[in-house]
């Protein structure tokens, strides 16, 4: 598999969020990690060239597997985007508590001002 | 694997482990929409460091630490 864009594996990305609410695969994962540009195998103890460091982001959703190489000035682009894809698409977890707490302590003191 | 509770306490690991082997680590994010779970491991494949999560708060958390990883692992030289 090769790689696609960074755009590219971001919209991708975002199907499969959307997919896994639909049904098929329960998960989607991704994997960030380093990488140095070099797709063939090296001989062992070849060193790692952090001249050339970039990002390699691979997502899995089923059998699906999609992959990009994110260079050093793309990051911050890369970052928003990718923030922003995060909360658009986590956004079935638990709030927090402390809200309810409040909501609560604002419906006691409502409660309270009333009775008095 | 056993999961670390404290985001802090899970994030000073993952630190330690980059400085220790930058060039081998690797952040997993697995994301469940029917369950309800987010699960972010960080792995050299030797220490394995494991948080889960249900809480719509550490999805900032998560964002935060893609951004400062990425960084890392860019500026290693």
């Amino acid at each position: 598999m090769g790689l696609i864009s960074n755009e590219q594996f971001l919209g991708e990305l975002a199907a499969f969020y959307i997919k896994s609410r639909e049904g098929g695969s329960r998960n989607v994962s991704v994997t960030m990690k380093p990488h140095d540009g070099k797709s063939k195998a090296q001989p062992r103890g070849t060193e790692f060239s952090t001249s050339s460091a970039q990002c390699l982001f691979r997502a899995k959703f089923g059998n699906k597997k999609i992959s990009t190489a994110v260079h050093p000035k793309d990051v911050n682009k890369f970052v928003i985007s990718y923030s922003a894809l995060l909360r658009a698409n986590m956004d079935n977890l638990e709030k927090q508590k402390k809200s309810d707490e409040k909501k609560e302590a604002k419906k006691k003191a409502k409660t309270a001002l009333v009775k008095s | 694997m056993v999961y670390i509770t404290n985001w802090d306490e899970f994030v000073k690991r993952i630190e330690e482990l980059q400085k220790q082997s930058p060039d081998k680590c690797r952040l997993v994010t697995k994301y469940s929409y029917r369950d309800k779970k987010l699960v972010i491991k960080y792995t050299d494949d030797v220490v394995c460091l494991q948080y889960a999560t249900d809480q719509q708060q550490d999805v900032k958390k998560l964002e935060k630490l893609t951004g400062t990883l990425m960084r890392a692992t860019l500026s290693q030289e």
